[in-house]
């Protein structure tokens, strides 16, 4: 038995929905904003850098599919078809699985989207490279790790989404606390930064959110507290997603069926 | 009692032109129960909802389970299907544990727990192909099959959300056939349903009974529904088995057929009734007497003939209703 059948139901469940066609339009229609508000104010810049500008949006896509990520199990739970779908010949665990693979196939699609849109907006609004401002200071970032970075910051979050939506069965607990969890995360390191003695910060270097946005390398080796690197954040991330991962598929698989 | 012109199920229907080839040899001649429950108990939180249940489900009958609300009807199912664990004992569906070999027994089973809930934004035949895909050996032509036989046919290519109760519950059933289980398992089916919707159930199940030897397993609380579906039933109350009895059986019928049975003749008058019998008692404007069917025809020739009026003759019979009530009583709250 082919278990990209069971993929391709759960990308039927998410495609056929009207609600995420809706969600789909209105990030297209927000994605290429940077780079025509950026050709409305009137800078030099050249394409590369509103490229990497651009992505200052892509909390657009990051959104879009945590709310993807946060339906996928707790609606079956609130429609009542986890009782159909369990009765199936396949163990839990890959119905599981292949949950998890339709929501990454879903924002990858939509990380496409959005850089493509990116790159055909800025190449047409900013035609004449050369003389930007940016540039001329320092390098852009490489466009491939630009993408590549902010899409594990999206893949946890995701996961994060996902084992939320497992765990507690409900999708607007799971969204509300996936976003929440993505938005406080600066502002609450910035609060122990304030408030906590110097000896005492350590532990923020192993907090979920300081490690969650790999663009800070760009700018800095040791990160936006000076206290991390690439491969330190990348560790802790690994790490993050097995423990994520692990109460999902016991929340999942264990639990007994009662809706 | 089945009427072949319902046009939902023409008694021509064939689901199963190629049954699964040890589904063919299963049925008839093997006795092998289609479900064992070996000791069963389900325990949540110090609870005990399921008692050291035992029982065999035989092959090819439509079995009902019944049982007062909260008596543990749809946990057994649950654990039945793996939704719910096992605290104790284990379940075989076709000879294969449920706990430790759960794609092999489910594969057996089709079910519909509860309501048959769908996915309303897609149409019918979107949400079969949802299952067909997940089910070996389940091509489009069978699920073109399937929803013949629950009469779908006009309206398959429409959202669910427009469907009335009675479609979902026949896609419910659909989506229960489509790869052929060996048991079906509904859970409450009639729940919500009109006597039409319910009719057509039960014509439903006497066909797959019938012509592919599904074995039906249909939990209710409602008597008067399992006295008409099944061939035998599980009474359960409090997590306990209580009593397995088979119904309307033909050597039950043919043993009316000697047996003393108490008669009630309504009669203009019964006092002249045990004038000419001397024997029999009488209340109101009957007479109440115990007899074979030979000396009920004798009675009535006697009165008859002696200018007493007969309106009716009728067997008493202790309904179903009565022995569950009797069985179930003292067990409750």
């Amino acid at each position: 038995m082919d278990f990209w059948r069971l993929v391709h139901n759960e990308n039927l469940k998410i495609v056929l929905k009207k609600s995420t066609w809706i969600l789909t339009i209105l990030m297209i229609i927000g994605s290429p904003i940077v780079p025509i508000f950026l050709k409305l104010i009137d800078i030099p810049f050249s394409a590369p850098d509103v490229i990497y500008q651009s992505f200052n949006l892509y909390f657009i896509v990051i959104m879009l599919s945590l709310i993807i990520a946060s339906e996928s199990v707790s609606s079956e739970f609130s429609r009542g078809t986890i009782k159909l779908l369990l009765i199936r010949p396949w163990d839990r665990w890959k119905i599981l699985l292949s949950k998890y693979i339709s929501v990454i196939l879903f924002s990858l699609a939509a990380t496409i989207v959005f850089v493509i849109l990116n790159i055909i907006f800025a190449y047409i609004l900013f035609p004449a490279s050369g003389n930007s401002i940016l540039s001329a200071a320092s390098s852009t970032p490489d466009l491939v790790l630009t993408i590549v970075y902010n899409y594990i910051r999206a893949l946890v979050l995701i996961t994060v989404a996902f084992m939320l939506s497992s765990l507690f069965r409900s999708t607007a607990l799971s969204i509300t606390i996936s976003i929440l969890l993505y938005f406080s995360g600066n502002t609450l390191n910035g609060i122990f930064r304030l408030f906590l003695e110097q000896e005492h910060r350590e532990f923020i270097k192993y907090l979920l959110s300081t490690n969650l946005d790999l663009t800070q390398y760009f700018a800095s080796p040791t990160g936006t507290f000076g206290m991390t690197s690439l491969g330190f954040s990348l560790g802790v991330l690994l790490v993050y997603m097995i423990v994520f991962i692990a109460i999902t598929w016991f929340s999942f698989v264990k639990r007994d069926v009662r809706a | 009692m089945e009427s072949n012109s319902n046009p939902v199920v023409p008694s021509t229907v064939h689901i199963s032109k190629d049954p699964m080839p040890d589904s063919n040899e299963h049925h008839g001649a093997n006795h092998l129960p289609v479900v064992q429950f070996q000791n069963v108990s389900k325990v949540i939180g110090g609870k005990t909802l399921i008692d050291h249940l035992t029982l065999d489900i035989p092959a090819g009958k439509v079995f009902g389970f019944l049982g007062p609300n909260g008596a543990g009807k749809t946990t057994t199912i649950r654990m039945m299907v793996g939704l719910m664990s096992i605290t104790e004992g284990d379940i075989l569906i076709d000879g294969q544990s449920i706990r430790t070999h759960f794609e092999e027994a489910i594969a057996k089973v089709g079910a519909i727990v509860e309501n048959p809930e769908m996915y309303k934004y897609m149409t019918g035949r979107q949400n079969l192909m949802q299952y067909a895909r997940m089910s070996p050996g389940v091509d489009p032509q069978r699920v073109e099959e399937v929803v013949q036989f629950v009469g779908l046919t006009g309206r398959i290519h429409e959202k669910v959300s427009t469907y009335s109760l009675g479609m979902r519950q026949r896609l419910g059933v659909a989506q229960a056939l489509l790869h052929r289980p060996k048991l079906l398992i509904l859970d409450e089916p009639t729940n919500g349903l009109d006597p039409q919707g319910i009719r057509e159930l039960r014509d439903y199940l006497r066909a797959l009974t019938r012509e592919e030897g599904t074995t039906v397993f249909v939990s209710s609380h409602l008597l008067a529904e399992m006295e008409l579906m099944c061939d035998a039933i599980a009474v359960i109350d409090g997590g306990k088995l209580i009593d397995v009895r088979e119904l309307h059986t033909t050597a039950e019928a043919e043993a009316d057929l000697i047996a003393k049975t108490a008669v009630i003749f309504e009669l203009d008058q019964p006092e002249r009734a045990v004038e000419l019998t001397s024997v029999g008692q009488v209340q109101g404007n009957t007479w109440t007497i115990e007899a074979d069917r030979q000396q009920v025809a004798q009675f009535n020739m006697l009165f008859v003939s002696n200018g007493i009026a007969v309106y009716a003759i009728r067997p008493i019979k202790r309904s179903l209703e009565d022995q569950f009530l009797e069985l179930t009583r003292g067990g409750q709250l």
